[in-house]
């Protein structure tokens, strides 16, 4: 399977684990963890909704019917009534006829003020004999003569009952009329009975429009008596069968609220409410509504987001697809890449032996240049010293020239004179000139000889490695006299502070070649722009086996970029100027490898360079030597 | 040390054990010595609406006075809970008590007493905060009173839904922590009686009763005094009449009464109470003035004689014996106290009114 498909199947795995899970999270949420789903939400906003109206309903209801119990006991109370109710007991037959009639107009009034609330009022004497009536009736009907009976036992100010009459449920709600004496105490004794019925639909009847409003069309409203009897029903599409069922789950005085699903398949919230109508405990009031709102709400929800998923999926697949696409181009060219790969290492292979070859054989160059460098170096310094040495020995050998010729002109004008007449005075004349030319002649030749003496001394030591014992301040006199007719023609001098008793046991020619080059080097670079310089070496001994030589000049000194340098091979500052660059690196050679020493050299700041050298007394064997 | 921890342990047990035993009941300092001079009459300062005719009729200057008459003093003990007081109704030392449905009913079963009349008729309640049915409440913690109307209230309700106590977690707790154990989640849910109840759903919006079952209460009287002493008997009767006519006969007299009954509350719990004057007089509307006929015996309650399901609960859970039945208790049910006081109202004075401020 290529990585495109494999990108692809596990993108829309893992889209679809994903999409599940966030819809089932959104739909159930999480209860263990106390989150609400979209399901748990409608469910409880449907509960919370129907408990609301019923706890109106409830409040309607038992507020309508505590009004109306307030106005009969407000009724029975007034003394006027009472007062005629007792005149009632002594009426004549044509008086009473009137009582009643006047009593009949109060009740009247009575039902008149809360219009649809009285079915009908009635005041009955203890006997049970019907006195007034807003009905007409004249008998108390069977079913209610045990009730008026409780009724008016001693103590039973009031009684409520529930029952369904033909005009639908009604309390009957029956308040005592005690006997009062002159002060208007009452005296114990029943004097008469009122008895109200109350129509309980008619606060529910004008409920009803918000009730739906609040609960939608499926809303339905059962009063229902404690022996499971509907006795008022609200609804425009619940079935019978499902009405019942919900009156048959109703508990009778209590409360609560419960998901149920009716006989007819559909699932209600019931919300079940206890009417306070006196403390009777004798009617319910159920307040239903079916889930299909909440499950269309959530159904709803559902589409939408699902929608909105299946867009994202879509999007999200095209990016992943095109990323895809991505990553399969790039594979190609990374295979590609890769079957070419070892062709190309071979051959930068190849390129780089050819390269290391070309640099063995440049570093060899460079060996071999460096060689005759220094080789061109030494042979430098060898003109040099022949330069000296011819120098040194015209002078001597001048005056012989001059003398000699001088003596030959006198010995010619002698000879003349000794043709003419050798007088005394000539011949003395002659004798002293020629004493004193000897003289000359020998001094003279008595200098060259001590010249080529010490030249060849100078020469025999820097063209061998010979070791031996050397004074070094004679060795160093014969190097600055080699060193004499350069030095002669600068404005600069060499000062010396050599103690005269240091003997060393080492190589007097590298010696000398270190000497050479240093004071050429300060010549060359320390004092090129100096008038009148300075060159100072001086040497002392350090401890019993060492010796410091300190080779200093008052020039420019040694920039610090450079110092760390100058004694690397081919490093110059006079590059096409005559510098090759190996003068110091042969010093540091000779310091370090032939004499067993070190070298250090510094510049401080205002002053010119110093070379200090730490030689042994007792040069080391040499490993070639 | 492991082999004395287990020890140690056990005799720390048997220290708590012993402790408790040996703890004083708060009743323990009342002086219930039997006075034959004396009436002692014993109180729920705690239970609303009783304790409105009990705080009105200790303010009763006419019942004192026709107690005076018959050489006799009014002696008031209150407590938390009726199951306290049926002790001292069995053993004669209280001859008034205002008590509960089933205090009432293990009373009787006890010892032979008359019902002076209803005390009071509503509801005990569920009232749970997160769960708005009673089937979610299966495996939860709900506290409640073992033996009280309100464990009556909660089977009833349990088995409404199918449920049985081994469905849910049953916390007994006295009711006066349970509006604080359900605000701190302790309990999921409680039942109880009045104004425990109000006390939750005043507190918190998110609090509901979520079932609720009838409950009464009841004023009894030791049948041994009542039969010894009916001329006192009926002057109790009287008062406890003429404390419900006068909170009936004006407003301001339940605004008075139940900031009596408010005072007699803290006084006895040494603690604020927690409902306000307005609920404390809108439990005593609703529970007892609104009741028709109360304070006379309802002839059925719940469409059955009265405090006989409690009987039958009470049987069930095997605290009254089968010897104890519906005979017995209509013959308590049947005392006329109250039919002759209200029939003679004058005689009686249900109608006069003379209290202390």
């Amino acid at each position: 399977m290529s990585t495109r498909r494999r990108l692809i199947t596990l993108f829309a795995l893992v889209s679809a684990a994903g999409i599940s899970a966030f819809i089932a999270l959104w739909l159930w949420g999480a209860p263990m963890l106390g989150v609400e789903g979209m399901v748990s939400q409608e469910y409880r906003r449907t509960i919370v909704s129907v408990q609301a109206v019923g706890d109106k309903e409830r409040d309607l209801v038992e507020n309508w019917f505590d009004e109306v119990r307030r106005q009969v006991q407000i009724f029975v109370s007034e003394e006027s009534l009472v007062r005629t109710l007792q005149a009632l007991n002594s009426a004549s037959p044509k008086q009473a006829f009137l009582v009643r009639e006047g009593l009949q107009r109060r009740l009247d009034v009575l039902k008149e003020i809360s219009p649809g609330a009285y079915a009908s009022l009635q005041l009955v004497d203890p006997d049970g004999r019907i006195l007034a009536s807003t009905t007409g009736v004249t008998k108390v009907p069977d079913a209610y003569s045990e009730w008026l009976r409780e009724a008016a036992e001693p103590g039973m100010s009031e009684s409520i009952r529930i029952f369904r009459s033909a005009s639908g449920p009604m309390a009957m709600v029956i308040r005592q009329m005690m006997q009062t004496d002159a002060q208007g105490y009452p005296t114990g004794v029943l004097q008469a009975l009122l008895v109200a019925e109350i129509g309980l639909a008619t606060p529910l009847e004008k409920s009803e429009l918000a009730r739906r409003q609040a609960l939608g069309e499926t809303a339905t409203l059962l009063l229902v008596h404690r022996s499971a009897d509907i006795l008022l029903k609200q609804s425009t599409q619940q079935s019978d069968a499902d009405s019942a069922a919900l009156a048959g789950s109703v508990v009778s005085g209590t409360e609560g609220t419960r998901v149920m699903a009716t006989p007819g398949g559909k699932e209600i919230v019931a919300v079940f409410r206890y009417l306070h109508l006196g403390a009777s405990d004798e009617l319910s009031i159920a307040v239903s509504r079916t889930t299909q709102e909440a499950k269309a709400v959530v159904r709803d929800g559902f589409l939408r987001m699902a929608g909105l998923m299946l867009a994202l999926f879509a999007l999200s697949l095209t990016l992943v697809v095109f990323a895809a696409n991505g990553i399969e181009r790039a594979e190609a060219q990374i295979r590609s890449i890769n079957a070419t790969l070892e062709e190309r290492i071979a051959q930068r292979t190849v390129e780089l032996a050819s390269s290391n070859e070309d640099l063995k054989k440049t570093l060899l160059d460079l060996a071999q240049t460096r060689e005759e460098l220094i080789r061109t170096d030494r042979l430098a310094a060898l003109g040099s010293l022949v330069a000296g040495v011819a120098h040194e020995l015209n002078t001597p050998l001048g005056n012989c020239l001059t003398v000699a010729s001088t003596m030959q002109h006198q010995n010619e004008m002698f000879g003349r004179s000794m043709a003419e007449g050798l007088k005394r005075s000539s011949l003395e004349r002659y004798f002293d000139q020629a004493r004193e030319g000897v003289d000359i002649l020998m001094h003279s030749l008595q200098r060259a000889a001590s010249l080529v003496m010490s030249f060849k001394q100078v020469a025999v030591d820097q063209t061998s490695e010979n070791r031996r014992t050397f004074d070094v301040l004679d060795t160093v006199k014969e190097i600055l006299m080699t060193l004499g007719p350069g030095l002669r023609k600068t404005t600069h001098r060499v000062e010396l502070d050599v103690p005269a008793d240091i003997t060393m046991d080492s190589y007097p020619g590298p010696f000398g070649q270190i000497i050479t080059n240093l004071i050429n080097n300060a010549l060359v670079h320390g004092l090129r722009d100096e008038t009148a310089g300075v060159i100072t070496l001086r040497v002392h001994r350090e401890g019993s086996s060492r010796v410091i030589v300190m080779v200093s000049d008052s020039g420019c000194g040694i920039p610090p970029q450079n110092i760390e340098r100058v004694f690397d091979p081919f490093f110059t500052t006079r590059l096409g100027q005559g510098g090759s660059g190996l003068g110091l690196n042969i010093v540091y050679n000779l310091v370090t490898k032939t004499l067993g020493g070190q070298i250090h050299v510094s510049s401080p700041p205002g002053s010119g360079a110093i070379f200090t050298l730490t030689l042994p007394l007792v040069a080391p064997t040499l490993a070639t030597a | 040390m492991l082999f004395f921890r287990p020890v140690l342990l056990t005799l720390f047990a048997l220290l708590l054990i012993t402790t408790n035993a040996m703890a004083q009941e708060y009743f323990d300092k009342y002086d219930l010595t039997p006075n034959p001079r004396m009436i002692d009459i014993a109180v729920q300062p705690m239970a609303y609406p009783l304790a409105f005719i009990s705080s009105i009729m200790q303010r009763d200057r006419l019942l004192q006075s026709d107690l005076k008459a018959m050489g006799l003093e009014l002696r008031t003990h209150s407590f938390r809970k009726g199951n306290d007081i049926v002790k001292f109704v069995g053993d004669g030392k209280i001859e008034m008590a205002f008590l509960g449905d089933m205090p009432t009913v293990n009373t009787m079963a006890r010892t032979p007493v008359d019902v002076a009349g209803l005390g009071k008729r509503n509801f005990s309640s569920i009232v749970s905060r997160e769960y708005g049915q009673l089937e979610s409440l299966k495996g939860k913690r709900i506290a409640y009173s073992a033996g009280s109307s309100s464990h009556l209230v909660l089977l009833r309700g349990l088995k409404a839904t199918k449920m049985q106590e081994t469905d849910v977690v049953l916390v007994p707790m006295e009711p006066s922590a349970m509006p604080d154990a359900l605000e701190a989640g302790t309990i999921d849910a409680y039942s109880a009686w009045e104004p425990t109840p109000s006390i939750s759903l005043a507190r918190n919006p998110k609090n509901r009763a979520i079932y609720r079952g009838m409950s009464t209460d009841w004023v009894v009287l030791s049948r041994e005094f009542s039969q010894k002493n009916p001329r006192a008997a009926l002057a109790l009767v009287a008062s406890f009449a003429r404390a419900i006519n006068w909170m009936r006969a004006a407003a301001n007299n339940v605004d008075r009464a139940a900031a009596w009954v408010i005072a007699d509350g803290e006084a006895f719990t040494a603690k604020t109470v927690l409902v306000t004057l307005r609920q404390a007089v809108d439990i005593v509307r609703k529970d007892l003035l609104e009741v028709p006929g109360a304070p006379a015996v309802p002839a059925k309650v719940d469409g059955l004689p009265p405090l006989s399901r409690e009987l039958e609960f009470l049987q069930q859970i095997g605290r009254i014996g089968p010897e104890f039945g519906i005979a017995q208790l209509s013959q308590s049910l049947g005392y006329d106290g109250m039919q002759k006081v209200q029939a003679d109202p004058k005689t009686f004075r249900v109608f006069t009114y003379d209290y202390l401020p």
